[in-house]
């Protein structure tokens, strides 16, 4: 009797703590804290706001929603690379913000070490909101909407940049994307057709060594042989550690919701997901520092090609992408406000 | 009657830090030997504009022991004397330790606050990373030193250890200058010329003007 109940007790735990993790048991252990309950709403809901507000730029006309739409998977679809204040044209493609938590570095070349500091960047950037921190925290401290959310989120007015840039945080956090086709398979909920089962295999042997699944990237740097953009002449991962071995390696993006985020790659050059698989398959790269996983060509006929793009179309989330609780906050947005400068 | 005045308040802030068990390290940049003074145009051409730096992890010791540590960081403005003053304990102390700039885990900490919030002007934002030392000012040219990096090979945080025998360590911007200008006038980013640039830094504090 004593035993049963501990045995049910035990049971009834490791189910609280599923219940409690906001992602499948199939992923690994995030590298940030995720707490999505009650408690942290508020601030969840002041970080979705600030997002999706243009006030974090210079002349309030480009917020972060801008270049990372949530209709496509918080990425900037049908642009090679991004626009930025005034129409300036940005550098890279503008990535998908998916899985952020169990991301270590961010950005295409790992520029910033945490997901907090990260948003300094895109505020800063001359080409892209242009804004200063200063600035922004003092269009923040007189708006009368953000006094009370930061209230309601923090229990106190005072706003600094690390409220700021931690509510921010909060809000990306909540940005899993969990409920593929693949995921459903995953979770025997569903099945893969007999042209996904052959994708999936293909996918395992040629792409699964970085395209790491379940999260579909192994969050590293690697030069896939692309030749350099010679109008950006962008190193990737060198601008950062001055390494020369990391010339033109950039962060293997995830696959998860491929289809929502086209165009492909740092630069966003190929507009399909067939002119990448071409681009593995074809033996037009730069081999001087290309990644040992690349040093020979992946070899698929067209129908393997096509098998291959049909299982990474499972990988696409539609209920994410559907999911109206990250989306623009009309009810707290599109209440009239006095926006001072 | 100015010295008379300089003495009382000297005696005043001695005996109040005396009774409240309180004292203080400072940390005095130099040029030509006298206490810096920001845009004033020296002898040699040289202006200096801005000095900033981050100070942290003070540890005073007496002999071997450590008699006091603080792990946390100060911003030091000469533009603001009060802020290169580090408040200690009234301990007897013969030895400090200290390091110049941000180490490595709190570089990876995210967004933290006060002297170490990016809005101090302190921090990349291109590429995360506080800045431990900014220096500049005009000696015919302009000149910038944004000295920083925290991932290997260009950690440019620094530990210190020197012997005190007063509350004041010195920081001779001259002779930095006259060791720097000859080889480059703009860093600004983590680099071999900024790791040679702290090196330099970590041997310039002295306790002797």
């Amino acid at each position: 009797m004593k035993k049963g109940f501990i045995i049910s007790l035990t049971l009834l735990c490791i189910a609280a703590s599923n219940f409690t993790k906001p992602y499948p048991n199939y992923f690994p252990e995030p590298n940030y804290k995720l707490d999505f309950s009650s408690k942290t709403y508020d601030l969840i809901q002041l970080g979705r706001t600030l997002f999706y507000d243009p006030i974090l730029s210079a002349n309030n006309t480009i917020s972060c929603a801008s270049c990372h739409s949530p209709y496509n998977s918080f990425a900037h679809t049908d642009h090679a690379v991004s626009h930025g204040i005034h129409d300036s044209i940005g550098k890279r493609n503008a990535p998908a913000l998916i899985n952020l938590a169990w991301q270590k570095e961010l950005m295409w070349d790992g520029a910033s070490n945490h997901l907090d500091v990260q948003a300094l960047a895109p505020i800063t950037h001359p080409g892209e909101m242009a804004e200063t921190i200063e600035h922004v925290i003092d269009k923040l401290q007189k708006s009368k909407l953000y006094r009370s959310l930061f209230k309601g989120a923090y229990g106190d007015t005072l706003i600094n940049s690390q409220k700021m840039l931690k509510a921010l945080t909060q809000f990306q956090l909540t940005l899993i994307s969990d409920d593929s086709k693949y995921d459903k398979v995953r979770r025997n909920e569903d099945t893969f057709s007999i042209q996904e089962i052959k994708g999936y295999q293909l996918f395992l042997t040629h792409c699964n060594s970085c395209h790491t699944e379940p999260l579909f990237t192994n969050h590293k740097f690697k030069n896939n042989g692309l030749n350099i953009d010679s109008q950006s002449m962008d190193l990737g991962r060198f601008n950062i550690t001055k390494i020369p071995k990391d010339s033109m390696k950039f962060k293997v993006p995830t696959l998860r919701n491929i289809s929502y985020t086209f165009p492909y790659m740092h630069d966003g050059r190929f507009k399909k997901l067939r002119s990448v698989i071409n681009h593995y398959v074809d033996d037009n790269k730069e081999y001087k520092y290309i990644s040992k996983e690349l040093k020979q060509n992946i070899l698929l006929s067209s129908n393997e090609k096509t098998d291959l793009i049909s299982f990474l179309v499972t990988l696409n989330d539609k209920n994410f992408i559907q999911n109206t609780e990250n989306k623009f906050p009309r009810k707290i947005l599109l209440q009239p406000r006095d926006i001072s400068n | 009657m100015m010295i008379r005045c300089f003495v009382t308040l000297f005696a005043i802030s001695f005996f109040s830090s005396y009774i409240s068990g309180q004292s203080y390290i400072k940390i005095e940049p130099t040029f030509e030997s006298k206490p810096l003074i920001l845009d004033s145009t020296y002898s040699d051409q040289t202006r200096i504009t801005s000095l900033r730096f981050y100070i942290g992890n003070i540890k005073l010791m007496k002999d071997t022991q450590i008699v006091f540590e603080q792990p946390s960081y100060q911003l030091m403005d000469a533009k603001f004397p009060e802020t290169l003053k580090i408040t200690v304990p009234k301990v007897s102390f013969n030895k400090i330790a200290f390091s110049l700039g941000i180490d490595s885990l709190t570089n990876n900490q995210g967004a933290l606050t006060d002297d170490l919030d990016p809005q101090n002007g302190m921090y990349w934002t291109w590429q995360s990373g506080y800045i431990n030392f900014k220096l500049e000012g005009e000696k015919v040219q302009p000149f910038t030193f944004h000295i920083g990096g925290h991932l290997k090979p260009f950690n440019a945080h620094r530990s210190i250890i020197s012997t005190l025998s007063c509350n004041t360590i010195y920081l001779s911007i001259d002779s930095i200058l006259r060791k720097t200008l000859t080889v480059s006038s703009k860093i600004m980013s983590p680099s071999k010329d900024a790791m040679r640039f702290a090196n330099l830094l970590s041997t310039s504090f002295t306790t002797e003007l």
